[in-house]
């Protein structure tokens, strides 16, 4: 894996007009769909930069898909490309028999350059696979619009594909299969899926994105809301949430929410009443992947689409605003059933507030959001000045400073 | 303002067979997506929709063809004709005015719109010209109109005004209008704003009044009373801004309404983990006991504001089921004045809920 936590090497596969220059543009460009059909066709390798919260940097490397094209990218090309990838997405279409082949072959490169660079570094620890995310691309004419055509044809895909991981992966002595290392989307330009996979990259590729999980929950409860969800600034991806993690991707990262209750927890609770509420919250996670805070506040109502419909609705407002020569800044709303906050949180951040309480009026939520501001640009850049109780505690914080802390993480159990 | 009634006002609407007579009112109306509307069915018969606006209305959707004397003109208000601009327009044009003529003749309160319709087709640089030669042809054929005898034959019962060239003015210069529409952007929703607001009648210029003093007193650049339903405006202030401005909180309305939705079940949630918890601990359920029927008095309408920059805020609030104000300001003003302005809002709500009280709505 590359040393380099803020700069990751996102490449882009998959057989031309596959959509790859579509969803790139659509995601980082602000396209709406309609206007992807005038797209050219990529030649050879482009490259784009993105930077994201905390300096997060993704090199985005859109590989041409044309055959003779490919064919380089596994053989001469070979290790310029595959070397240091933090993330390949690998877009297929329908043509599946042929697609699935360069697949295997992309996965074998990528692979195998791993472990070398795994020799490299530390021959006795075990290599890591490069997360590999495939997008199933144009699900919209998948099926004939019946629903479970649609689902039956993509679980056909994604079991082939994750088959074939795990298989070309045990070759180099890698574990990988569902969830580890290797993930399954199937998605559109037309609608939200595409977004849903996206925020799933983005989420993996944050350094500290459990601090951040265990930080959005504190904030959660102490404003009592429902959700704490933050989005990035110009895609509107969301980049984490409140309480169990992202439900974009339940099995992704377990250990985050684990970590953040530990923390947060009820400690003045008799010890029965906790074991209750980690048995029902066990329960629950299980189901729909919401906490116990959430299921209280009525979060099980919630759309499940909800993040990529407020991206919608937020970037199509942006562009309104835009066409009008203004710039949009926040937002604070009483909805009949909910108070909400969307405000400005980093240079790089949105941050919203959901509370279902009656009593919480917006304005709070916006106070709040204000409060937060400064902790978390400390939280998201390089190095944290005054760390909260939440940071000190926690093992992915960037607090390191001199050892009487490091001891004093012994005691607080964490690390 | 006891004239007004509790009946509907009927507005029929006519046209030529595609001319887009159902997509518009299902798009106004009912909310559907502009895309969607090229699978709509041809109209086989006469389809009447109640939609409760700041009056209650009847619209009639009718097919391209049928029988214009089966009509009884006396019961509308108004007649809105769409002129599809895609296809010829002199044919229909000839056939439309002595339908006016007959319908003046025998309700002269009716109000005719002319709808020019899918003007999307159009350039935009040649629109506004276009939009006039059309207008311009329309009111000649009907300054010009002389077949009186052919008219009298069909209709023996009506009786014609006898000074007929100043009774023609009349319907030319006070009855007709007409509005330049397409379904893809807002101009559609402009021109129903246009027809309600003619319904409205006096208290039209009373709402109108009740919005200039609000804004003159909270600083508001602008202010709309929406309805939140068709995401039409039934009244403004008269500040005059640029048309955009209407457009800006039309968009932003119709967002908001999808955001907001994101949220509808979150209430029954709540309850239901409620009621799951005190089974969990063998405590007697807490729903049980509640009523959830809120008093509409003390209910508090969901309120929102946008800031895009120093020098906008947009703002709204929603004043009952159907009807929410909408207003622009600078986002220094607001946030100076909040308490002030919230303050004129609730009067300015206060004076309105009156005004339909009044009226019996
Ligand atoms: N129906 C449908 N068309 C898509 C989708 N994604 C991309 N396209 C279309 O596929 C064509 C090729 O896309 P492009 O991004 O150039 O593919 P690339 O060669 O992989 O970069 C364009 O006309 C897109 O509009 C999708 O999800 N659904
Ligand atoms: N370009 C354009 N097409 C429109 C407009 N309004 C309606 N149409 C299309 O015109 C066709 C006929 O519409 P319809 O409502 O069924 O017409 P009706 O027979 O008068 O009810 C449909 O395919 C609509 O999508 C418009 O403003 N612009
Ligand atoms: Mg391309
Ligand atoms: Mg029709």
């Amino acid at each position: 894996m590359p040393q380099d936590n803020k700069k990751k090497k996102v490449l882009l596969m998959g057989k031309s007009g596959s959509g790859k220059t579509s969803m790139r543009s659509v995601i980082f460009s602000n396209m709406i769909a309609k206007d992807t059909s005038r797209l050219g066709a990529t030649m050879d390798v482009e490259h784009s930069h993105v930077v994201f919260m905390g300096g997060l940097k993704l090199n985005l490397w859109d590989c041409g898909g044309q055959e003779n094209f490919l064919a380089h990218f596994i053989s001469t090309q070979k290790s310029e490309i595959f070397k240091n990838v933090a993330v390949l997405i690998y877009r297929t279409e329908t043509e599946w028999e042929r697609d699935v082949k360069y697949f295997e072959e992309c996965i074998e490169a990528l692979y195998s350059l791993a472990q070398e660079e795994q020799t490299e570094t530390d021959p006795s620890a075990p290599v890591v696979p490069p997360k590999v995310w495939v997008l199933v691309n144009k699900m919209d004419i998948v099926g004939d619009g019946v629903a479970s055509k649609k689902i039956k044809v993509f679980e056909e895909k994604r079991d082939e594909i994750e088959r074939r991981c795990g298989a070309v992966g045990k070759r180099f002595g890698m574990d990988v299969g569902r969830g580890r290392g290797v993930r399954c989307f199937g998605t559109s330009i037309w609608d939200e899926s595409l977004y849903k996979a996206w925020s799933s990259v983005i989420h993996n590729l944050i350094p500290n994105a459990a601090l951040i999980n265990s930080h959005l929950t504190h904030l959660r409860n102490i404003s009592s809301c429902l959700e704490a969800v933050l989005f990035e600034r110009q895609t509107f991806l969301v980049l984490a949430k409140s309480g169990s993690g992202l439900d974009a991707d339940p099995d992704l990262d377990p250990g985050a929410s684990t970590g953040t209750n530990k923390t947060l927890g009820n400690t003045g609770a008799a010890e029965d009443e906790e074991k209750n509420k980690v048995k029902a919250k066990a329960v629950m996670m299980d189901v729909e992947g919401l906490d116990e805070v959430e299921v209280a506040n009525g979060a099980r109502g919630l759309e499940r689409k909800r993040f990529e419909k407020i991206s919608e609705v937020v970037k199509g407002f942006r562009r309104t605003c835009q066409r009008n020569s203004q710039p949009f800044i926040n937002l604070e709303a009483r909805f009949d059933n909910a108070s909400i906050g969307l405000d400005v949180l980093t240079s790089n951040t949105y941050l919203m507030l959901v509370s279902s309480e009656p009593w919480v009026e917006p304005s709070l939520l916006m106070f709040n959001i204000e409060q937060a501001r400064q902790h978390f640009e400390e939280l998201t850049g390089e190095q944290v000045e005054n760390p909260c109780l939440i940071c000190k505690s926690h093992p992915e914080s960037k607090y390191r400073v001199e050892d009487s802390i490091a001891e004093k993480r012994e005691e607080w159990g964490h690390g | 303002m006891s004239g007004y009634g509790n009946e509907r006002r009927k507005v029929l609407v006519l046209g030529a067979k595609k001319s887009g007579k159902t997509s518009s009112l299902k798009a106004v109306f009912e909310g559907m997506t502009p895309k969607d509307t090229i699978w709509l069915e041809t109209t086989q018969q006469i389809v009447k929709t109640d939609f409760d606006s700041i009056l209650p209305l009847e619209l009639w959707d009718t097919p391209g063809s049928f029988d214009l004397d089966s009509i009884t003109w006396e019961e509308f208000s108004t007649v809105v004709y769409m002129l599809d601009v895609s296809q010829d327009t002199h044919h229909p044009i000839s056939k439309i005015v002595p339908t006016f003529i007959l319908a003046y003749a025998q309700n002269p309160s009716i109000n005719f719109e002319v709808f020019i319709h899918k003007a999307d087709h159009w350039d935009a640089d040649w629109q506004d010209e276009d939009f006039r030669e059309i207008t311009g042809r329309v009111m000649d054929e009907i300054a010009d109109f002389s077949d009186w005898a052919s008219l009298a034959d069909t209709h023996p019962n009506v009786r014609f005004n006898v000074d007929a060239d100043a009774w023609l003015e009349t319907l030319t210069t006070e009855k007709i209008r007409f509005w330049l529409t397409s379904i893809h952007n807002y101009t559609i929703y402009e021109a129903w704003s246009k027809v309600i607001q003619r319904l409205m009648e006096d208290i039209y210029g009373t709402i109108e009044g009740l919005l200039n003093t609000f804004g003159q007193q909270s600083s508001m650049h602008k202010s709309f009373l929406f309805d939140i339903n068709a995401k039409l405006y039934v009244a403004m202030d008269i500040n005059s801004v640029e048309s955009s401005t209407f457009q800006l909180c039309s968009d932003y309305l119709g967002r908001m309404m999808v955001f907001q939705s994101l949220f509808d079940n979150v209430p029954e949630a709540r309850k239901q983990a409620r009621s799951e918890k005190a089974k969990r601990e063998g405590k007697r359920d807490p729903t049980q006991d509640e009523d959830d029927d809120e008093d509409p008095e003390e209910r508090e309408w969901p309120a929102n504001v946008a800031r895009l920059g120093e020098n906008t805020s947009i703002c709204y609030w929603q004043f009952t089921k159907r009807l929410a104000l909408m207003s622009v300001v600078s986002s220094d003003v607001l946030n100076q004045q909040q308490g002030m302005i919230e303050f004129n809002v609730a009067l300015l709500r206060k004076a309105i809920l009156q005004i339909l009280e009044a009226i019996g709505q």
